[in-house]
C-alpha cells in the first residue's frame, strides 16, 4: 500500500477532497518529525508510540583490519507497537 | 524534551498547522491508524511519504517493522550532520579521549540541560583555566601580541598531541568523548603554565612575532578555536591594569569588573566598542556567561539581548556572533543572590516558552 492508496482510502472514509486528506497528512507527519526532533515520543493510541532516542558516540573496532573507528552520536528511531495492534496482526 | 505527546497534543498541532479544527484532525489520526494497521493485518506493508514504511515482520510472533524515512532521519540527525567516522590512530585509548568532564557527551547543541553538570565541570576547571590566564595578563603589559601568541600554540598544539599517546590499546566499547578538542587543551594545562612562564621569559620574540602571527591566524579558519575579536583584547585590556592591582582576587568578580571597567573607560578611548563573541561547537552562551558576568545563569542575558538572531538557545549554529550585553544593562551580579535569581526565574520562563 503506497502513499496513493492511503490517501484514496483516507479521503473515502473521511467523504473529505484528496486534497484536504494529503494536507492533513503533510501535516501530521511534520508535525510527528518535529517532536522527534524535540527527542519527544508520540503516542497514538491503538497503534503505538513514535519515539527518539540518542546513542553517544563510541568506538568500534573492525576485527578483521583491527582499526578502530570514533563513530559520531547518533539519534535512532523507534516505533513501539501497542498491544492492540500486536493482536490485530496475529489474528 | 522527553515528554509524551498524546493524539490530543497531536490533533492539536495538525489543526494548527492545516487550519482545520483538532475533531477533524483527531478523526484523521485515528482513520489512518486503522488503515494501516488493517493493512498491516492483511500482511501487507504501507508506506507513506516522509514517515517511513511499515511491514510485519515473518517471525512466529509477528510484531510491526518501522523504517523511518530518509528524509525523517535526516532531519532528527541535523544536530549531528556535520561528523563523520574517523579512523583513530594506533595506540589512541578511550581513556585518552575521555579525560574531559561529561558534558560533552550529549553534544554541543543542548548547553540548556546540561546545565548542572556543566557547572560541576567548569568549577572544577576554573581555578586552572582562569588563574593562569589571569597572571598571565597581570605579568604582561603586551596583552593583545601575547593574545594572539596563545591562540596559535593552541593551534600548533593540537595536531601534535594525538599521536603522542601511550602505548597500550584494548579493544572495548564503551562512550567516547567526540570532541577530543576540549579535553586536549584541558589536560595540557600543566605544560601550559610551563608555556606560559616560557612565554614570560621570552618575551621579547613574542613582542616582535605578534604582528607577523596576527597575520597568520585568518588562515587557520577550519581550525575551530573562538576566535579572539579586537572587541573582546580591549575588554580584557582594562582588567589588566585593574587585576595588577587587586593581584590574587576571585576570579569571579574580577571577571565582572572587566566588562564595567570596559564600560567605564568607554567615553576615554573614544569610539563604544560592542563586545561580541561567537559560538562555536565547545563554547556555549554558559560558557560566556561565566566569562563575562562570573556566573553560567547569566547566558539568559545574552540570549535575551541576541533573541533577534538566536530563537532555540538549545539549537545554536557554530559561527553565530552574538553581542555580550554590559552587566549593568540587565543588573548582573555574580556574588547577588536575587541577580542569580532573576537570571533562574528568566531561564525557567523561556524553557517552558520552548517546551509549548
Amino acid at each position: 500500500m503506497n502513499h496513493n492508496a492511503v490517501i484514496e482510502t483516507l479521503s473515502e472514509r473521511l467523504q473529505r477532497d484528496k486534497k484536504d486528506v494529503n494536507a492533513l497528512l503533510e501535516g501530521f507527519v511534520s508535525a510527528i518529525q518535529e517532536y522527534l526532533c524535540e527527542m519527544d515520543s508520540v503516542q497514538l493510541p491503538g497503534f503505538g508510540t513514535f519515539s527518539s532516542r540518542k546513542e553517544d558516540e563510541k568506538i568500534v573496532t573492525d576485527l578483521s583490519t583491527g582499526k578502530k573507528l570514533l563513530l559520531p552520536p547518533a539519534i535512532t528511531l523507534e516505533f513501539n507497537q501497542s498491544a492492540i495492534l500486536k493482536r490485530k496482526i496475529a489474528d | 524534551m522527553n515528554s509524551k505527546i498524546t493524539l490530543n497534543q497531536l490533533a492539536d498541532n495538525i489543526a494548527k498547522s492545516t487550519g482545520s479544527n483538532s475533531l477533524t484532525a483527531k478523526a484523521f489520526i485515528q482513520d489512518l491508524t486503522d488503515i494501516i494497521a488493517e493493512a498491516l493485518s492483511k500482511g501487507k506493508s504501507v508506506t507513506i511519504k516522509g514517515l517511513g514504511t511499515f511491514s510485519v515482520s515473518d517471525d512466529i510472533d509477528p510484531s510491526v517493522i518501522w523504517h523511518p524515512d530518509e528524509s525523517l532521519a535526516e532531519n532528527v540527525n541535523q544536530p549531528f550532520e556535520a561528523f563523520e567516522p574517523v579512523e583513530l590512530e594506533e595506540g589512541v585509548t578511550e581513556e585518552i579521549l575521555e579525560g574531559g568532564g561529561p558534558q560533552e557527551s550529549t553534544g554541543p547543541e543542548m548547553p540548556v540541560q546540561d546545565l548542572p553538570q556543566e557547572e560541576q565541570a567548569v568549577q572544577e576547571i576554573d581555578s586552572e583555566t582562569t588563574q593562569p590566564a589571569e597572571t598571565h595578563v597581570i605579568e604582561t603589559p603586551e596583552t593583545s601580541g601575547n593574545e594572539t601568541d596563545e591562540t596559535t600554540d593552541s593551534i600548533m598544539e593540537m595536531p601534535e598531541e594525538v599521536p603522542d599517546s601511550t602505548e597500550h590499546s584494548e579493544p572495548q566499547e564503551s562512550e567516547e568523548q567526540y570532541y577530543e578538542a576540549k579535553p586536549r587543551r584541558r589536560s595540557a594545562l600543566n605544560p601550559w603554565m610551563m608555556l606560559i612562564t616560557g612565554l614570560l621569559a621570552g618575551f621579547i620574540i613574542g613582542y616582535f612575532s605578534a604582528p607577523y602571527i596576527a597575520r597568520l591566524l585568518p588562515s587557520y579558519g577550519s581550525v575551530q578555536i573562538p576566535p579572539t575579536d579586537p572587541a573582546e583584547s580591549t575588554g580584557i585590556y582594562p582588567d589588566s591594569i585593574s587585576a595588577s592591582e587587586l593581584d590574587d582576587t576571585e576570579s569571579a568578580t574580577v571577571k565582572s569588573d572587566t566588562v564595567s571597567q570596559h564600560q567605564a573607560t568607554e567615553p576615554v578611548t573614544a569610539p563604544p566598542v560592542e563586545v561580541t563573541d561567537t559560538v562555536t561547537q565547545r563554547r556555549y552562551l554558559t560558557t560566556m556567561a561565566r566569562k563575562y558576568y562570573g556566573d553560567y545563569r547569566f547566558w539568559v542575558y545574552i540570549y535575551l539581548e541576541n533573541s533577534d538572531i538566536i530563537t532555540n538557545p538549545n539549537r545554536i549554529k557554530p559561527g553565530t556572533a552574538v553581542v555580550i550585553p554590559p552587566a549593568e544593562k540587565y543588573g548582573i551580579d555574580a556574588s547577588d543572590p536575587e541577580s542569580v535569581a532573576e537570571a533562574n526565574e528568566k531561564i525557567r520562563a523561556i524553557l517552558e516558552k520552548l517546551d509549548k
